[in-house]
């Protein structure tokens, strides 16, 4: 009834510019659109950048794009394979929720580390002074580094659905769109927190990273488990998708608007 | 961009954060665990073979959206050599190549003891699957390499994919019928557990008859079948929606008596 699937991997097969377009757009979108909630009625930061630290965002998009994508390919596939095969050749049960629960988790385990590892060093380049990150910090490096991955997955299923279009009609666009918006977001305001907690201390940083994870994995293995308990219930899927990751993002907005935002006095001292 | 010397004074409360996380992570848990529609257990399964050896049924397999024919899917029934068992052989040819499977049941219980399988065309492979004690094993050949993987199998009733389709035409369905089993996916050395339940009759009509028919679904795999009411049970039309196909039956000759 269904035959082997065999994941093509990220980095093997390289976006269409129309998706990449859509994905970067809708990044774009919603970094913005998280932007605005964070500084709703504060004073803004200044508008503009070092040097140092526009190369610092780019290379923390970048690098958690290509670096998350290649952990994703080398490391979260094949270790779910790996799990997934002891799973079905040691447990006596076929009930999917239990065979799926530890392979969909580790994508959160690989997912989470490599974003914050590709923030941190888009920090470090733009020579980011240590100690507790103020929200316009935490959105450039954090949100960028989540956008990174968030685009290029994005960017990676656009392009599939996009090829499909011919054969499917142009409404299977729907839902991996809707799909893709709210996971886009997710990865924002995870690599967000995970950075903010990050700028905290180690323990903190620690305890953020391991959390996180643990929710992304969540996130994923809800879905996955809804498509099994509830058969055809995409929009209750989705549904569940969007609540987390607004959810989420609301998290990291509350907590940013708690941190005092950098004023110019700031900047002159 | 901050520097830390020249911060105001402020009431750090980093676990305020991580709280919210974990009670999201909660919520998200809860929505999962309440969610309803959880398959229900799996009971023991009556079944009875509707078949006599030398079966043959033809269906045409055609593209959901286009309605254009893209395989040909015959199903042979014969008796193994002993008499005790049958054999299921399904033959799939379509013009990028072909798929053979014969699968051998206990006469009993209609449960997989062993699976032949060859691909032929784009993709060559073969393996081999046999049911043992508690495990099937699997040793196949694809593209020239060796692969080899095992399926811990479940308690409750089981079936190999390679079966399971022409199988329903043994199980005991009525309205309002509906069990859980466990399919084994030997080809993808998988096993996943699905509910199947007879969502109503519909007369189907088809090139091979008219037949009035139990629809019977795979809800988790977005699959149905149409099988006959009336014995011999025939597999009338089977979607598979997830593959976006349609097979209809075009052909049947019932076999000779055992």
């Amino acid at each position: 009834m269904s035959g082997p699937q065999v994941f093509p991997g990220l980095l093997g097969r390289p976006p269409s510019l129309t998706a990449l377009a859509v994905a970067l757009a809708l990044g774009a979108l919603e970094w913005v659109g998280v932007w605005a909630l964070v500084h709703r009625g504060r004073e803004r930061p200044r508008p503009t950048l070092t040097g140092p630290e526009v190369a610092g965002v780019t290379l923390a998009f970048v690098l958690s794009g290509i670096l998350t994508a290649a952990a994703v390919d080398l490391v979260q596939a094949p270790l779910q394979l790996a799990v997934n095969r002891w799973m079905v050749a040691h447990l006596a049960t076929a009930d999917p929720l239990i065979l799926t629960f530890p392979a969909v988790l580790l994508s959160g385990l690989v997912q989470e580390p490599t974003k914050l590892a590709a923030a941190l060093i888009g920090a470090a380049v733009a020579r980011r002074r240590p100690g507790p990150a103020d929200p316009a910090t935490v959105l450039l490096y954090g949100g960028a580094a989540g956008l990174g991955f968030g685009v290029a997955e994005a960017a990676w299923v656009l392009t599939i659905v996009f090829e499909a279009v011919p054969s499917l009609g142009a409404g299977a666009i729907a839902w991996p769109l809707v799909e893709r918006v709210s996971a886009t977001l997710f990865h924002l305001a995870a690599t967000g927190l995970t950075f903010y907690l990050a700028t905290l201390g180690l323990r903190q940083g620690l305890a953020g990273l391991a959390l996180l994870s643990v929710a992304h994995g969540l996130l994923n293995y809800g879905a996955v488990s809804l498509s099994f308990l509830v058969p055809g219930a995409g929009l209750l899927i989705e549904a569940f998708v969007a609540l987390s990751s607004v959810g989420l993002t609301l998290v990291l907005v509350a907590v940013m608007r708690r941190e005092p935002a950098k004023t110019q006095e700031d900047d002159k001292q | 961009m901050t520097n830390p010397g020249l911060r105001r004074s402020r009431c750090r409360r980093p676990l305020g954060a991580v709280c919210a996380v974990a009670i999201l992570s909660g919520l998200m848990s809860g929505i999962m665990l309440t969610a309803p529609g959880c398959a229900p257990k799996a009971e023991s399964l009556l079944l009875s073979a509707p078949w006599k050896p030398g079966e043959l049924s033809r269906l045409e397999v055609r593209s959901a959206t286009s309605g254009a024919p893209v395989a040909d899917w015959l199903i042979a029934v014969r008796a193994t050599a002993d008499g005790r068992g049958w054999v299921l052989q399904n033959t799939v040819t379509a013009p990028q190549g072909e798929e053979s499977s014969a699968v051998e049941l206990d006469g009993t219980t209609l449960a997989p003891l062993r699976v032949d399988f060859t691909a032929k065309g784009q993709v060559e492979a073969s393996y081999t699957a046999l049911y043992g004690k508690g495990r099937c094993t699997v040793e196949a050949t694809v593209g020239g390499k060796k692969q080899s993987g095992q399926v811990r199998l479940p308690s409750g009733p089981y079936f190999d994919n390679e079966q399971v389709v022409a199988t329903l035409r043994a199980f005991p369905l009525a309205e309002g019928w509906k069990t859980t089993v466990a399919i084994i996916a030997s080809r993808s050395v998988q096993k996943v557990q699905v509910e199947v339940k007879v969502s109503g009759t519909e007369e189907v009509s088809v090139p091979a008859g008219t037949y009035r028919c139990w629809v019977v679904e795979f809800p988790q795999l977005r699959q149905k079948a149409w099988v006959a009411v009336e014995p011999p049970h025939q597999l009338v039309r089977y979607v598979n929606e997830a593959a976006l196909t349609e097979s209809v039956l075009v052909e049947y000759s019932e076999g000779s008596q055992p």
